[in-house]
């Protein structure tokens, strides 16, 4: 059936369809005005879900960008200092090989200034301070890692490092603890160095730096019947230690009645005696001293007598003394609480001795001890001298080789930051040219089909305008 | 197509032919004419007029006349004027007008949410995204004032938006509710002008006028009512009296039934009839669409949006709530959400989120920073927040009460002492059997997900870092699955940290370890199993109970430190940071496959497809309406060409009888002179 039109229905669907056309022209001449193809969810709920997609994603990228550069600044600044670190090693390393075959107290001082001034450098290194935050502080940021390195190395910042976790790159370090890069103590044997008798014992020593072992008489007890006595100044004033056997006196009775006589240590020079001397200082040849008593000397006792004298250990200045045990490892802990295994069978006498540890690669304390070491140059033999320099040099060579350790550590860290960079700005574009291809306006598309809105509604228009050209009316008289 | 009013026949008795009779004829033919006319002046008149349907003069011949032997005819009468109508079209068109009316409201009910949830500077979307970004540069370093800050500043906005979605929703439903209302009102209004029609129309019908005017009246009437409720199709084609619409509730005759709009206590709107029904389904229709789209919005985008701001709240207050701020550990913490009834078990006390059943680690730090971790177990079916308060009271140094009158929890400190939620692990071992005199301290912070205890056994003893060979073996207590073994022998140095595993370390120091001394340390890779230090607001980062009244702590808000980015107070440490920039991976929902940010851009997208569907069917029901429209109007159209047309019919017709009778008047004439 043919379907029956009026004007009226003519106009209305006319009228229907014009707006459609002018809905669609506002529509498109929005997206081109604006750049933007979807401003609403219902504009294309679809595509507004993979925007909002995509944006997050971008964003995350642009955040994970700029959190790589801040690594990566963090790093390069530490990189540099590190290497200045180095550089500053090296110069040390110079000196100690220069200073090997000294012979010359006047140019040792002058070294050990030299030394002073590469200390101080060190310790404007180990407290650089980047973006406000100290670079080898470990986590504590905020805190000065180190304070005036001439005299000590008590680092004071975190213990552990501060890091930070990213994507496809784990765990990051970004501001090194001082103690890793300065005064890493992988653990070694302990290095005894003085006259006490003290050795390195069996055991892995811990933590980084020098200490002095202080050897102290305590008591003298005398074996068999001669009827000698430890002195009145004997305890804490003979400088002799040792079990049974490791010291002598040679007790001469020129008297018969054990009234006076002769007594001597360890082979030394024999001094009178009578039975009226309660404190007499005798002296080895090696200069060590026992005080004895000598009134009750048995009478016509001519001959050998041991004694045993005992003594304490300190590594920490003396605020805990530890009965020495004659052992083959005797585990002492220092003032920084660091865990010293000490040989004390061969302790023979008092005195200070020093206590470090192989393996130590406490840059500042190599130095310190270096520095020291010349200003008392006068003080050591050739060969003390040619051991002392040496264990430097060991020490500031396995220093120069820690840093170049954390040195290749960070450059791997930045290696692989830059390529997670790269990788994450490649997907941070691509994730843009998707968005801008779901977002943004198809301009070609969006103006044809402007301009093929606008003839519809003008074909429209026109079209309604003549739904009355013809009618009866133009034809009635 | 039907013939309205016909008429009967009119039954005329045969009469005897005559020239009055032939004059009789001539004027019914003008008769005819006149009505004719004056039809079609109606139906130009009323051409553009919405609803009108054009009349048609439908003209009977009468009967014949007996002249003699032969039957002359008797002339034309106007039998009805009949009102041209397709009423299956008309129904048709009626049920798409009240669809499409749907549509619209509906339309205009989501396109609010729409506009709230839009994207844009500002939005939801784009502050969540901000947020979790600048979380991930607060990791480069945590102590940052001003990142700090800007986190706040950004948590607060988050807040914001999502009170301001939240007032969305609400306020669409509150439109709505109140456009229901108005709309039940109007409805029953037209019921009513409909009944009094009917009444009209049956009076007219009685009297056998013809009362299409009120027909058309009655059908625009119709029409109009179709525009809030759905129409039954059979009252439409059968006149419409009586007239079932809303689903049957509404019955329109004579009488009507009245509908009324009834408030459950959970403030949905019910929709009652007079006739007793009650729970009224409107299928179509502005009430349609309306009561359609607040369904739709409740439970689904309101729903899934609610879900959403829920979950990411309570994920961020449980991830600040178990953290530490730059100052650390704190001596007072007041709850910041209110249970409803702090005497009923949890599960039912009316929490801000929901509870579970498990263990909360709380941390007892002493002046000398020794920690003492307590794991309290909480059965939230059995247990009310009273009886939580007393187990927090059961630890030493920690006081914790309940204000009655605000349902919420305080906790509190002896002086000296402070606490917090980290779970970090203990300073030393829970518990210890070791006979030899190494002591062993622990550090670090769990990196797992899942708490329990690791027993660590010395499997050969000898002095640490002495003896060659003193290993260390540390298991799973639960599952028994050996962790690690750890030589702290001859080639450890004392008090160096081994790590054991999963972030937890251990150090020796110098002393003997003998085989079999044991001892045990406490993981904990979720502090709070429970969920309540969110629910109750414990430490967390916003307040409010409900999604319309979010904000960020206060004491957050003026003192960015307090945000929590640490496991620690030691200034670099952004552990906590780790388990922020991990929630931006997890996983939510019920389907489980998509992020906080995806689920996000989920429900904007269907926001939009709701509002798409919509306009779509809007569309459709328009290009509907149209056809519909020019078939209605193929019948019922008035064309004035057609009219015009017909109107020279008549007028030819009206100029032929009347000269008709002019002839039969002449003859008369005639006949009278030869009379005269």
């Amino acid at each position: 059936m043919a379907i029956r039109i009026t004007p009226h229905r003519q106009l209305e669907t006319g009228r229907l369809y014009a707006r459609w056309h002018a809905d669609q022209s506002a529509i498109l001449t929005n997206q081109i005005a604006s750049g933007v193809r979807v401003h609403k969810p219902s504009d294309d709920p679809h595509a507004t879900k993979r925007i909002l997609d995509y944006r997050a994603i971008g964003s995350h990228y642009a955040a994970q960008s700029s959190t790589i550069d801040g690594v990566r600044s963090i790093l390069n600044d530490a990189h540099s200092q590190i290497r200045s670190a180095q550089q500053q090693v090296v110069s040390a390393r110079d000196v100690a090989l220069q200073v090997l075959r000294l012979d010359d107290p006047v140019a040792a001082k002058a070294f050990a200034q030299e030394i002073s001034a590469t200390l101080k450098s060190l310790e404007v290194i180990a407290n650089t301070r980047s973006n406000g935050h100290y670079l080898f502080s470990g986590n504590e940021l905020a805190t000065q890692p180190y304070g005036d390195l001439s005299v000590q190395s008590d680092y004071q910042g975190g213990a552990n490092s501060g890091s930070i976790q990213i994507a496809g790159a784990g765990s990051i370090k970004t501001y090194y603890s001082g103690d890793d890069v300065f005064q890493t103590g992988l653990g070694g044997s302990t290095v005894v160095r003085g006259n006490t008798g003290a050795a390195g014992g069996v055991g892995t020593a811990s933590g980084p730096g020098r200490s002095s072992l202080i050897v102290e008489h305590t008591t003298t007890v005398y074996a068999g019947a001669s009827g000698i006595q430890p002195g009145s100044r004997s305890p804490g004033g003979d400088t002799v230690i040792g079990q049974t056997g490791t010291h002598q006196l040679q007790v001469i009775d020129t008297s018969g009645t054990g009234s006076a006589g002769t007594i001597s240590l360890n082979g030394g020079d024999a001094i009178a005696f009578t039975s009226a001397d309660t404190d007499l200082a005798i002296t080895g040849p090696n200069g060590e001293i026992v005080y004895v008593d000598t009134t009750a000397i048995a009478a016509g006792f001519s001959g050998t007598v041991d004694f045993e004298a005992n003594g304490t250990v300190s590594l920490d200045g003396g605020l805990t003394n530890v009965p020495i045990d004659f052992s083959q490892t005797q585990t002492l802990v220092d003032e920084q609480g660091n865990v010293r295994h000490l040989d004390t069978r061969g302790i023979d006498r008092s005195g200070i001795d020093t206590v470090s540890m192989t393996g130590n690669s406490d840059i500042f304390e190599t130095l310190r001890s270096l520095r020291d070491d010349l200003l008392n140059f006068e003080s050591f033999t050739t060969v003390e001298w040619t051991e002392a320099v040496g264990q430097h040099l060991n020490a500031l060579n396995h220093s120069h080789d820690h840093l170049l350790d954390i040195v290749g550590e960070q450059s791997v860290d930045l290696q692989t930051l830059d390529r997670l960079q790269e990788r994450g700005n490649e997907l941070k574009f691509e994730a843009e040219k998707v968005l801008a291809e779901l977002e943004g306006t198809d301009f070609t598309e969006a103006v044809l089909r402007l301009q093929e809105s606008q003839n519809m509604n003008q074909f429209t228009l026109a079209a309604l305008a003549n739904v009355f050209q013809v009618s009866i009316l133009d034809y009635l008289r | 197509m039907l013939k309205e009013n016909a008429s009967p026949d009119d039954v005329i008795s045969p009469q005897k032919d005559s020239v009055m009779t032939h004059i009789d004829v001539g004027i019914s033919a003008m008769r005819a004419a006149q009505v004719g006319l004056a039809t079609i002046a109606n139906n130009i008149a009323n051409a553009d007029t919405d609803g009108y349907h054009r009349q048609r003069v439908d003209l009977v011949d009468r009967r014949s006349i007996q002249n003699q032997h032969l039957w002359l005819g008797g002339g034309v009468d106007v039998a009805s004027i009949t009102r041209l109508r397709n009423a299956t079209v008309e129904h048709a068109l009626t049920a798409n007008l009240s669809g499409k009316a749907a549509a619209e409201a509906s339309l205009q009910a989501l396109s609010r949410i729409e506009a709230a949830l839009t994207p844009g500077p500002g939005s939801i979307d784009s502050l969540v995204t901000d947020f979790f970004d600048q979380v991930e540069q607060l990791a480069l370093n945590p102590s940052d004032s001003v990142l700090r800050r800007e986190i706040v500043a950004t948590a607060s906005q988050l807040a914001s938006a999502i009170n301001g979605v939240t007032q969305a929703f609400s306020n669409a439903g509150s439109a709505s509710a109140q456009e229901i209302k108005e709309t039940v009102d109007k409805v029953n209004s037209l019921a009513e002008n409909i009944s009094n029609l009917n009444h009209s129309i049956r009076i007219a019908e009685a009297r056998a006028e013809n009362p299409n005017s009120l027909y058309d009246q009655r059908e625009r009437l119709i029409n109009e009512l179709a525009a809030y409720v759905d129409i039954d199709s059979r009252s439409v084609i059968n006149g419409g009296d009586p007239l079932v619409a809303a689903g049957g509730a509404l019955i329109v005759g004579n009488a009507r039934s009245i509908i009324s709009v009834q408030e459950t206590a959970d403030g949905r709107l019910l929709l009652a009839s007079s006739t007793g029904q009650k729970g009224i389904e409107v299928r179509s229709g502005k009430l349609g669409g309306l009561l359609e789209s607040m369904h739709a919005v409740d439970l689904g985008i309101q729903a899934d949006f609610q879900e959403w701001a829920t979950s990411l709240i309570r994920e961020i207050d449980t991830i600040q709530a178990t953290g530490l701020s730059l100052t650390g550990p704190v001596r007072s913490i007041t709850g910041q959400r209110s249970v409803a009834d702090i005497n009923a078990p949890l599960r039912e006390a009316g929490t801000a989120f929901g509870v579970e059943s498990g263990e909360l680690s709380l941390t007892v730090t002493d002046a000398s920073g020794q920690r003492q971790t307590h794991v309290i177990s909480v059965d939230v079916t059995t247990e009310s927040l009273t009886d939580f308060a007393a187990k927090l009271n059961a630890v030493a140094n920690v006081n914790a009460s309940v204000n009655a009158s605000t349902g919420r929890l305080s906790i509190h400190t002896n002086p000296g002492y402070a606490i917090d939620f980290a779970g970090r692990a203990d300073s030393a071992p829970i518990s210890s059997a070791i006979t030899g005199t190494a002591v062993p301290t622990l550090s670090g912070r769990f990196t797992g997900s899942t708490n329990g205890t690791w027993t660590a056994e010395v499997i050969s003893g000898g002095e640490v870092g002495v003896t060659p060979d003193v290993f260390l073996q540390v298991t799973d207590s639960v599952s028994g699955q050996v962790i690690g073994q750890f030589n702290v022998g001859l080639g450890y140095p004392a008090n160096q940290v081994i790590q054991i595993g999963e972030g937890i370390n251990v150090a020796f120091g110098p002393g003997t370890l003998n085989a079999g001394d044991t001892f045990d340390v406490q993981v904990t890779g979720t502090p709070d199993e429970t969920g309540l230090l969110a629910s109750l607001g414990m430490q967390t980062l916003f307040i409010g109970g409900d999604l319309s009244h979010v904000a960020v702590h206060p004491d957050i808000l003026a003192s960015p430190g307090a945000f929590a980015a640490a496991h620690s107070s030691i200034t670099g440490d952004g552990q906590q940071l780790d388990r922020f920039i991990s929630l931006r991976s997890k996983t939510v929902g019920a389907a489980g496959f998509e992020t906080f940010e995806e689920r996000l851009s989920s429900i904007v997208g269907s926001s939009g497809i709701l509002v798409t569907t919509q306009q779509q069917e809007i569309d459709q029901r328009d290009l509907r309406i149209v056809e519909l429209e020019n078939a209605r109007d193929a019948v019922s159209g008035v064309d004035p060409n057609e009219e015009l047309l017909q109107m020279l019919q008549f007028q030819r017709a009206f100029q032929a009888a009347s000269r008709f009778v002019t002839s039969m008047d002449e003859s008369l004439d005639e006949l009278m002179r030869l009379v005269g």
